[in-house]
């Protein structure tokens, strides 16, 4: 640029030169060579359009020539302004990329013990970029672990020894702490002696907390699995078990290394289940997305061990299966246990059928021999009224009376084992009209005790009708014969509970003393004598059991001498929990 | 009932197997004012030969009425009701179930059988002897029932 300027300078020089001595080139020729004028005029006249020309000429070149010159000069000059536009635009794309990726360059003189770092790492370091501050000293007070690299510089300068290091910075800002990835090189001088040390530093905090993330994920899982009582496998689509965990020792007797590497189809029955995982050879083509299934396994000691399995695809990116993972429940016991019960209910099934059939021959069979000797002890009574005393008769009297009660005890005992032997499906059964059914079964009593009978409205319930007449028969006709020397009153009720109907037999007989309350419902726990109250003792029993099989309650409310009042309930319609 | 001055003869089968029970029904009917002839076969075999007048049964009479247990050796009451009911040349015979049972499931089917009646034998011996007053009563001159052929 320079030169351009001088040859410009000298342009201007030379004109000036030019314009200034023609004329005294011109004058003092008129002054010396006067007498010559006439020459002079003459040459004059000739010399001046010439010089006229040539000095025109000369302007014009040189007029051209200095603008080529401006030209040039200003092109180079626009030039290097690009040049800096684009270093400056370098520059800070420079600086964006080490904001961005959060690296950082440093350098250490180690001839000047200088140090010099990027606005990106005095950033990772918590400096600002015109920080004052900034120093060698001031960036290791930032390290924890500054011992630990300070060695490792030293060791790069005298020994070479490489340096990368991870280590955690605390910001001088007092920013979050950063995990920093440092790495540095030796420069050497012309001699060969190191001087500098360059480096770049990296922060890699979001890096590492995701693998720390990451790793306590698999550990937790890691965990879980392992823990797990239950078995946790994957498969490979050669059928290959490629995982399983530690509960494979527990469950199938096997470490999990005795499995891993071996077809899963070498520790199954050859006959699957269907809708259990198929070898995959065989049905890759149809395989449902989820599966649940109970399946067989060898245990190692040989016995078959039950599993419920519940089974999902692996899928890779381009979500092709690449295998099975799933998770077994050992339900051996509870197979067995479930078998045993159907086993306990088709037992049971049998001994009540064996129980009715035993009814049955009891109605029969013990009946008969028993009926024979009531008939003929009777006809011998007949036949030999006259013939036998008065002790004859007597003893005839009690074989009779004995024979009858044995035959009633029989038959009660065999209605007491009908109500649960001998089920009818429940149907909707009008209590008012099993009340009236059993009141007609009453009626002789009734009459010949002249009780009065009232009764509210009472509901419809599911149930069994003969059971529930029966129900009523008895309770009914209790309250006639425990009665007291006034006519039996007797009332029946029913009140709507939550869930139930309340119904109420209510009497103004001899009533019960509350120690026997409970009592009375056993089987033959009579409370008076025989000859008082005739009877076995098995109504109440059966009372007991018909309200039991109907989902019911059953108990008493009673005064001595006043009288008794007996409770039963009833679910209300729709409130059965087994509708039988 | 039609002709009262010479009773026709009664001829009633009774098929028991118990040999206490038997008697007694015997001893009843002995006392009957209805004159009768009381034929007692021991279990259902005989008592279809009877009815068919089979082997050593070649000479009986048809019986008018039916005396029927249902617990018998061999073929029991059930069947032989059965086997009458279904027999166009029995079937018009009256057949009484007089039994111990008291089984429900008994008397239903009895009568799903056509059994005429259903009885259970009672414990107390002047009932017993009503019961056979009552059958005397009833079948043997209340009823009208075909002519035998």
């Amino acid at each position: 640029m320079n030169r351009f300027c001088l040859i410009l300078s000298i342009n201007r020089i030379c004109w000036f030169l030019i314009l200034f001595l023609i004329p005294t080139i011109l004058l003092p020729q008129s002054s010396n060579y006067s007498f010559n004028k006439l020459d002079l005029y003459a040459n004059l006249n000739y010399l001046l359009p010439l010089l006229i020309i040539i000095i025109f000429a000369l302007w014009a070149f040189s007029y051209r020539l200095e603008k080529k010159i401006k030209k040039l000069v200003q092109s180079r000059t626009s030039d290097r302004k690009e040049a800096e536009l684009l270093l400056m635009e370098n520059e800070k794309r420079y600086l964006k990329a080490q904001r961005l990726g959060k690296v950082g360059n440093w350098e250490y003189n180690i001839q000047s013990n200088s140090f010099w770092a990027s606005d990106a790492a005095k950033h990772i370091f918590g400096f600002t970029p015109d920080d004052s501050s900034f120093s060698f000293e001031e960036v290791e007070s930032c390290i924890p672990e500054r011992e630990r690299v300070h060695s490792a510089i030293i060791d790069l300068i005298k020994h070479g020894i490489k340096y990368n290091l991870e280590y955690t910075v605390l910001p001088k800002n007092g920013g979050e702490p950063r995990v920093v990835n440092s790495i540095g090189e030796l420069e050497y001088d012309l001699n060969g002696d190191p001087f500098k040390v360059v480096g770049v530093i990296l922060d890699i905090t979001s890096r590492k907390n995701s693998e720390k993330e990451i790793q306590e994920s698999e550990n937790k899982y890691r965990t879980l699995v392992e823990s797990s009582h239950d078995l946790i496998w994957s498969i490979n689509t050669n059928d290959i078990i490629t995982f399983v965990n530690k509960a494979s020792k527990n469950v199938l007797g096997y470490e999990p290394d005795e499995l891993i590497g071996k077809s899963f189809l070498e520790f199954i029955p050859n006959q699957l289940p269907e809708n259990s995982i198929q070898p995959f050879s065989k049905t890759s083509n149809n395989l449902a997305s989820l599966l649940e299934y109970d399946s067989k396994f060898f245990h190692k000691d040989g016995h078959i061990v039950i599993l419920s399995t519940n089974a999902s695809f692996i899928r890779d990116e381009e979500n092709s299966i690449i295998g099975i993972t799933g998770m077994s429940i050992d339900i051996t016991e509870q197979k067995h246990a479930e078998e045993k019960l159907l086993k306990a209910m088709s037992d049971l099934e049998h001994s009540n059928k064996e129980l009715e059939q035993f009814a049955y021959v009891a109605s029969h069979d013990l009946q008969e021999p028993l009926r024979m000797v009531a008939s003929y002890t009777q006809l011998l009574g007949k036949r030999y009224k006259d013939k036998l005393d008065s002790d004859a008769n007597d003893f005839i009297a009690f074989a009779i009376d004995g024979a009858v009660r044995m035959q009633t005890l029989i038959n009660d005992l065999l209605a007491f084992s009908r109500i649960s032997s001998k089920v009818k499906p429940f149907t909707s059964v009008n209590l008012s009209e099993v009340l009236g059914e059993a009141l007609m079964s009453l009626q002789s009593i009734i009459i010949e005790n002249s009780a009065i009978i009232l009764n509210d409205n009472l509901p419809s319930v599911l149930g069994d009708d003969s059971q529930l007449t029966r129900l009523f028969q008895n309770l009914i006709g209790n309250a006639i014969k425990y009665r007291r020397d006034i006519p039996p009153e007797i009332h029946i009720s029913a009140e709507e509970m939550k869930s139930e109907w309340k119904i109420s037999v209510q009497d103004n007989g001899i009533g019960i003393e509350k120690d026997f309350y409970e009592k009375i419902f056993i089987i033959f726990q009579r409370l008076h004598s025989r000859d008082k109250y005739p009877g076995t003792g098995i109504g109440l029993a059966i009372c007991k059991r018909i309200v039991e099989m109907h989902g019911g309650r059953i108990w008493l409310e009673s005064e001595k001498g006043h009288g008794s009042t007996f409770y039963f309930t009833i679910p209300i319609k729709g409130n059965y929990s087994n509708d039988e | 009932m039609t002709n009262e001055t010479n009773p026709k003869l009664i001829d009633i089968l009774l098929v028991e197997d118990n040999k206490a029970d038997s008697r007694l029904t015997q001893e009843f009917f002995k006392d009957s004012k209805i004159k009768n002839s009381l034929f007692i076969v021991e279990d259902g075999v005989e008592a279809i030969n009877f009815l068919r007048k089979r082997g050593k049964f070649i000479d009986v009479p048809c019986p008018d009425l039916i005396l029927l247990d249902l617990n018998l050796p061999q073929k029991d009451g059930r069947e032989v009701l059965a086997e009458i009911k279904a027999d166009d040349n029995l079937k018009r015979i009256p057949v009484v179930i007089i039994t111990s049972s008291k089984a429900e499931e008994d008397i239903l089917k009895s009568y799903n059988n056509h059994a005429n009646c259903f009885i259970t034998k009672p414990l107390d011996l002047n009932q017993f002897e009503n019961i056979v007053r009552s059958i005397e009563d009833f079948w043997m001159t209340i009823v009208k029932l075909p002519k035998n052929e």
